[in-house]
């Protein structure tokens, strides 16, 4: 029987980055213009800039928290005034010009980074490719020793935070972002000893589909975020 | 119009994205292409945003609706709706849209402090330029750019407060006087701080401390010695008691965490390059992905998180300790809630949603001649048999199964609505009057909105090409497994959908006081407040709507209480007649014991000397026999929208993927609508129903255009 039908559509999918809207039409993207460097020359500065401003941010918290505490016992000795006017002088301007310093890089990174000085042309993905790796803050890491068993070219990246190596860690089951694939649940965590770095054993089943795997590592005493792991598989020999 | 013959659109499900394809498809610049039939289970339209008009025309809604100040294309939708109308200000107190929506700018949040008590926390945002629903400013482009633009001036603004004052002064600069009632003050502050290791309550302390020792000489003895004897004798056990820390900054620091882990998030996860946009990071619970980025767990368990847990019923299984909701869309939601508002940061509507929303749009409709057949249930969506279609014809609907609930009598044109001061409004029950044998199916209590009451007076059969040709699928998500049968046993990809994108049963109920919010012991402005304990997360003051009402001697306050309703463990099917009662009765218990236990907190004055609540406050409006203590409350309003249509859509991480789009092409007569559909804004709300109904309407008629839903192209 002929019935009516819809219209076939011009396109079924909203566009949710401009830069697509637009390229080829107004050359104008949602990263601003391009930059003048060599392809992937903002590579090197974005990292710079990331591991810059989490080592101040870590910097401001940690003054903060020794200088409060050391003020405080101060206080509770009853020796208030003696050296402690200079004291606050000098930590109140240590805080300010790390506060300065962690919001200076933090607002001038999103500047530049938005208006596109910074954007790595390479990681831009195209289609429906899986999202990037999240990029490791350089700086932050403490060694691991990755050990991997696969059957196909696997790539791994490992964002332990500082302080974490002795901890007793789980791994969540790595995901992909496409939720069609499985979950890559053969990781595992072994903490470091006062010899040894801790290790990271991933193994990757010869049925795993490629595609980039993210999971988190989790205090199992606290269960409280450790880092990230990225697993990268892929078919291609 | 042409020569040819309209095409007939089936519109089954008269709410939110089922009346905006209605209002797409019948606009007169068509010039009459498509001839609409809104089919509709019951006797009202507004699905989950239906309301009714009860004893003393009280507003009885599903449950508690905002509209949000970015909500452009629904608020679009009603300025053009009410413009059309045309309403007499002289003869109908809400004849312009202004006069159904109201700006409101306070909203809150409840934090549980360490007492055991709930300490409220209040934002006021600023009125900026414009009106929802005016046209999109030339030029705005929503860009991850822009956002991360928007958030560093956030930053600014926030990382200002932090400096405000003497807190701010550099070193060198003098400090400035203060009484000593003031420093008294900031002393009590910097002894609640404990060592709260976060940058707002510790520069605080500093900077206290820098006004307090270095200016010394400023204050007398008295001052000094007093603050050294509270530190000497009270620092340590306070120091030690952190939790109990100055509330006011730990927001403010919240806020800040939050923004921060958001940008760095965006810069770590690529956002500002994926053609996915915040959809590339579904797959993350919202909390986990800040958590990821370096939020600190305070922050993502403070009391703004759970509000905007709560605002989206975001619990899976209705589980308190189960909260999830995709990071993509949270982080795309608070984007067009922060940055995009325009007038106002939410609206509040001005009588019951059906009166002010479903009435209007009824009537304008009418007025364009399309056809709604009240009291026709769907039962089956029948595809055509795959044995008869032509080798590479895609497959279509063939026919809709409905059930006729009730007949109008005969030679009348089933007329729905009532008036109530002027006003015209849906009723909370069926205008039995104009039904064949009206009385006796009141006698038998039947039951329209019921999915357990399957009564019905015959069955009714509409066949593509005598009936309709277009179908729209409009009804709530909960019903798809059960009216689309077929389709979900054929199609792949709609079981996917079916099995992955979860909806939630939800509970409300609404108190008529003898007093208000303020004489009940509420100290604060009018306003919503969310993220307090369950069963009931969310309370709104409704008193405004009072005047719309029509007591003898009219309430002073008017509260509406919501939340997320557990399923009960037992199956919901359809022959388990007696779930809904039981569920009702559920949220009665639940409503009760909340009012005994919990409400001090918001109303202190609410309860008696033994602390339990005050029921001769409830104001009766005479429907049933006069009852004292808590027997009271069954003359309140309390309802579970545990109906399959009137359950709540999550935005579960990872489920956006398995959403179906109205612009999708798999069957070539049907396209679907509501706010489980892949719309752009995958999020339970009245804006993603009205862009979904929005796309069904472009998918059938290719307007409007993509580009002019606004938010479709939106990262």
């Amino acid at each position: 029987m002929d019935h009516v039908k819809r219209p076939k559509l011009v396109r079924t999918q909203p566009i949710r980055r401009w830069a697509t809207l637009f390229e080829g039409a107004t050359g104008q993207t949602d990263a601003g213009p391009a930059p003048d460097g060599a392809p992937g020359a903002g590579d090197a500065t974005l990292g710079d800039m990331l591991s810059r401003s989490v080592q101040i941010g870590y910097r401001v918290v940690d003054e903060y928290v020794r200088q409060g505490q050391k003020a405080a016992a101060r206080l509770s000795r009853g020796t208030p005034t003696e050296g402690l006017a200079g004291d606050v002088q000098d930590f109140n301007l240590r805080l300010m010009q790390h506060t300065s310093e962690l919001f200076g890089v933090w607002f001038d990174f999103v500047d530049r980074y938005v208006a596109g000085g910074l954007v790595p042309r390479a990681a831009a993905p195209s289609g429906n490719g899986a999202a990037p790796a999240p990029v490791p803050p350089a700086g932050t890491s403490t060694p691991v020793r990755v050990h991997v068993v696969s059957p196909w070219p696997t790539e791994v990246t490992v964002d332990l935070r500082p302080g974490t190596s002795g901890a007793t860690l789980v791994v969540q089951a790595l995901r992909a972002v496409e939720p069609e694939k499985p979950r890559l649940d053969g990781v595992r965590f072994e903490p470091g000893t006062a010899d040894a770095p801790p290790q990271l054993r991933v193994r990757v089943p010869a049925t795993q589909p490629p595609g980039v795997y993210h999971g988190l590592l989790v205090d199992a005493a606290t269960s409280v975020p450790a880092g990230t792991v990225s697993v990268r598989v892929s078919h291609d020999e | 119009m042409s020569d040819q013959r309209p095409i007939r659109v089936a519109i089954v499900g008269g709410g939110c994205a089922g009346m905006t394809a209605a209002f797409e498809l019948s606009r007169p610049e068509h010039r009459g292409r498509y001839a609409v039939t809104v089919y509709q289970s019951g006797w009202r339209l507004g699905g989950k945003g239906a309301s009714g008009r009860g004893p003393a025309g009280r507003i009885e809604e599903h449950g508690l609706h905002f509209w949000m100040g970015f909500y452009d294309n629904a608020f679009r939708l009603m300025r053009e709706c009410y413009a059309e109308l045309g309403r007499d200000p002289a003869r109908c107190p809400i004849a312009d849209w202004r006069d159904a929506f109201a700006p409101a700018e306070t909203i809150g949040v409840t934090e549980r402090t360490a007492d055991g008590g709930w300490l409220p926390w209040f934002g006021n945002l600023p009125r900026p330029a414009g009106l929802p629903g005016d046209p999109v400013p030339p030029g705005l482009r929503w860009t991850m750019a822009e956002y991360a633009r928007r958030i560093v001036d956030l930053l600014r603004t926030l990382v200002g407060s932090l400096r405000s004052h003497e807190h701010d002064r550099m070193p060198g600069a003098p400090p400035s006087p203060a009484s000593n009632e003031t420093v008294l003050d900031r002393i009590a502050r910097f002894l609640r701080y404990g060592e709260l290791a976060t940058l707002a309550a510790l520069a605080e302390a500093v900077a206290l401390l820098e006004v307090v020792m270095g200016s010394v000489a400023q204050y007398s003895d008295n001052v000094v010695l007093r603050f050294l004897d509270a530190v000497a004798t009270g620092a340590r056990g306070q120091l030690e008691a952190a939790a109990a820390t100055d509330p006011e900054l730990r927001r403010l620091w919240t806020l800040i965490d939050v923004a921060l882990a958001s940008l760095r998030g965006m810069v770590r996860f690529g956002l500002f390059t994926d053609p996915r946009g915040f959809d590339a990071i579904d797959e993350y619970d919202c909390r986990e992905w800040l958590l990821l980025n370096g939020a600190s767990p305070q922050s993502v368990h403070s009391a703004y998180m759970r509000g905007l847990y709560d605002l989206v019923f975001a619990y899976e299984d209705a589980d308190p300790q189960k909260p999830r909701t995709s990071a993509g869309q949270a982080l795309r939601g608070m984007a067009r809630a922060f940055f995009d508002y325009r007038g106002a940061f939410f609206w509040t509507m001005q009588a019951g949603m059906g009166d002010v929303v479903f009435a209007p749009l009824y009537e304008v409709l009418q007025a364009r001649g399309v056809r709604f057949e009240f009291f026709h249930r769907l039962e089956n969506v029948r595809l055509v048999d795959p044995s008869r279609q032509a080798p590479g014809e895609t497959p279509y609907v063939e026919a809709l199964e409905l059930d006729v609930q009730a007949e109008v009598l005969p030679g009348r044109t089933y007329a729905p609505l009532v008036d109530v001061g002027g006003l015209p409004c849906w009723p909370s029950e069926p205008r039995w009057d104009q039904l064949v044998e009206g009385d006796r199916l009141r006698r038998e209590a039947w039951d329209f909105e019921s999915f357990w009451d399957r009564r019905r007076v015959r069955p009714r059969t509409l066949w593509v090409g005598d009936d309709f040709d277009l179908v729209v699928l409009a009804v709530g998500l909960g019903a798809v497994p059960h009216v689309c049968r077929e389709i979900v046993a054929r199609d792949a990809r709609w079981r996917a959908m079916v099995d992955h994108v979860k909806t939630v049963a939800t509970q409300s109920f609404q108190l008529w006081l003898k007093s208000d919010a303020r004489a009940l012991g509420w100290p604060h402005p009018t306003t919503a407040v969310s993220g307090f304990v369950e069963p009931f997360d969310t309370w709104a003051d409704m008193t405004h709507l009072i005047p719309r009402e029509q007591w003898p001697e009219a309430p002073r306050g008017l509260a509406y209480f919501c939340s997320a309703l557990p399923d009960l463990p037992r199956p919901a099917d359809r022959g388990a007649t007696d779930y809904p009662g039981a569920q009702r009765e559920q949220v009665r218990r639940n409503a009760v014991e909340f009012l005994d236990t919990h409400v001090r907190h918001l109303w202190p004055g609410a309860t008696n000397d033994t602390g339990a609540f005050r029921w001769d406050l409830l104001v009766d409006p005479g429907v049933v026999p006069p009852a004292a203590g808590a027997a009271r409350f069954g003359s309140q309003f309390w309802k579970a929208n545990v109906d399959p249509s009137d359950r709540y859509t999550l935005s579960l991480p990872g489920s956006s993927a398995y959403r179906i789009s109205p612009l999708d092409e798999t069957y070539d007569n049907l396209t679907v609508a509501g706010d489980w559909t892949a719309c752009g804004f995958n999020a339970g709300c009245v804006e993603a129903a009205v862009m979904s109904g929005r796309l069904a309407a472009h998918a059938i008629a290719a307007v409007p255009a993509l580009e002019d839903i606004v938010g479709f192209d939106h990262p």
